[in-house]
């Protein structure tokens, strides 16, 4: 205890970790760093990582540049046009950039640059969590759990991680084998119906309504701030999110960002909180770079 | 708080709530695939837009008898095909439809799996490439053929029409059995596929 009593000492000597330039610079960082794995169409796939990590690159060799409007204008340019012109075709967390970059942008016109920053953090997230409820509601396939039965059949990451979960694992491969090819070369007329495996309902129904729980509980505390007892552990459930949700289908997009603009809305007292952020930053890296080398192109 | 102040603070969230709306409405009226545009509806459905959405052609042949063409997913092909199927795929509009169909047209094919008749004219298209196990397919009495591997010939040599439809992968967990099917979400009219 009186190791973290020195370490939390320590770091409150620091001068503010939640100032404007860190949050620009890690923005910066995130998009030199991984601005080329992020999945674009062909066409843009050759200009937007260069462009970004040209400019970005720029910024953080001249951090004069961090707080001049021109380069986030010229950025927020280049996300957004690329965002627009593939609209359809590009994954979520690119909006995500594209939102944050846009903020980043703005609070270079306010004369609270600080609090621009920390409202869109929180606003942002807050609406995003939001949105992906309300889709959830929506679907057909969420609340009855075969959403997370059918991801878990198709996708080989989250597959092997059930396969060693559920108890039978020869049922689990007829199955696999079953549904796998009647999706490769379907019977457009037929309906295929097989036993479903108990264990993996259950553990399905879990983990879908586990999901919804935390995203709700993220989505209310960070636009609404309710429900107020649970209001000093809503960054404890965005992380809980990203280390949960990106670890069993790792798109760490989302994870970058969150961290930033979770780090961003965090207010400059609270020393744990930060930290836990700028470890969730690096957790990224370091697994955008393991999942890179190891698994190749992840869903979504 | 200043007006100028109000509009930098809320600008990005009100574009945010503009786009995922919009994603919605799109999604319900033009069948937009939930995992993509911006609404935040990834991981909420099974239909992955590579990997769960169906872009499938059909078509005439010379003798009017139907063939079924089976699009390849997530197939590295040319980049202007590929990236117009997977607008089809994603967001599949009549005019995303058309454009995709007007590519499949001219598309080279290399058919997979043979057609049951001795006499359809498919058959002369073999290139060699054999199914691993065709006799699901033979069952079902429909004859596929896989596109486009870019060294067969022209859709247009052997079909007189060619459209486009596609399905989307439906789940549903009930009594502890699970169902699995594809819905047809969006078709295109068979467009006449000759070269002229």
């Amino acid at each position: 205890m009186a190791f973290f009593n020195w370490i939390k000492a320590k770091l409150e000597r620091c001068p503010p970790l939640v100032d404007r330039d860190l949050i620009l610079r890690l923005t910066c960082l995130f998009l030199v760093l991984h601005a080329e794995k992020l999945y674009f169409p062909p066409v843009a796939k050759g200009i937007f990582p260069v462009f970004a990590i040209v400019v970005c690159g720029l910024m953080l060799a001249f951090p004069i540049l961090l707080r001049s409007r021109v380069p986030w204008i010229v950025l927020s340019l280049g996300c957004w046009t690329t965002i627009l012109t593939n609209w359809n075709l590009i994954d979520n967390h690119l909006y995500l950039i594209g939102y944050w970059v846009l903020a980043c942008t703005l609070s270079n016109f306010s004369a609270n640059p600080v609090e621009i920053l920390r409202t869109n953090g929180r606003f942002i997230v807050g609406l995003s969590f939001s949105f992906a409820v309300l889709w959830k509601f929506m679907s057909h396939a969420w609340l009855d759990g075969s959403f997370f039965y059918m991801i878990s059949l198709f996708d080989q990451r989250i597959g092997q991680l059930v396969a060693a979960i559920v108890d039978d694992p020869p049922v689990w491969s007829s199955t696999l084998v079953q549904l796998k090819a009647f999706t490769m070369i379907p019977d457009l007329g037929l309906k295929m119906e097989i036993p479903a495996m108990h264990s993996l309902v259950t553990l399905s129904r879990i983990a879908c309504y586990g999901g919804l729980t935390l995203e709700i509980l993220v989505a209310l505390l960070f636009l609404l701030g309710r429900p107020r007892f649970l209001l000093k552990l809503r960054d404890y459930f965005l992380v809980a999110f990203c280390l949960g949700a990106y670890m069993l289908a790792p798109v760490y997009g989302f994870a970058y960002v969150f961290s930033i603009m979770g780090l961003a809305q965090c207010g400059n007292s609270r020393t744990w909180t930060r930290l836990m952020y700028v470890l969730l930053f690096c957790f990224a890296i370091v697994m955008s770079h393991v999942a890179t080398a190891g698994v190749g192109r992840l869903i979504d | 708080m200043k007006v100028k102040e109000r509009c930098l603070m809320y600008a990005v969230p009100g574009l945010l709530c503009l786009i995922a709306l919009n994603q919605i409405r799109l999604s319900r009226t033009d069948k937009l695939v939930a995992w993509k545009g911006g609404g935040f509806g990834m991981f909420s459905t099974p239909d992955h837009p590579t990997f769960n959405r169906l872009l499938q052609g059909h078509g005439k042949d010379a003798q009017g008898r139907e063939v079924r063409i089976m699009m390849p997913a997530a197939v590295s092909v040319k980049a202007d095909w590929d990236s117009r199927w997977e607008q089809a795929r994603k967001y599949p509009t009549q005019e995303n439809l058309s454009a995709s169909l007007q590519q499949l047209k001219d598309a080279s094919i290399s058919p997979m799996i043979l057609p049951l008749e001795e006499d359809d004219p498919a058959r002369n298209l073999r290139t060699g490439t054999s199914p691993t196990d065709v006799s699901q397919i033979m069952l079902t009495g429909t004859r596929y053929i896989l596109v486009p591997m870019g060294n067969g010939r022209k859709v247009s040599d052997f079909l007189s029409t060619v459209g486009m439809d596609v399905w989307e992968l439906r789940v549903q967990l009930e009594s502890g059995r699970i169902k699995v099917w594809y819905e047809l979400i969006a078709t295109s009219e068979g467009i006449n596929a000759s070269k002229s």
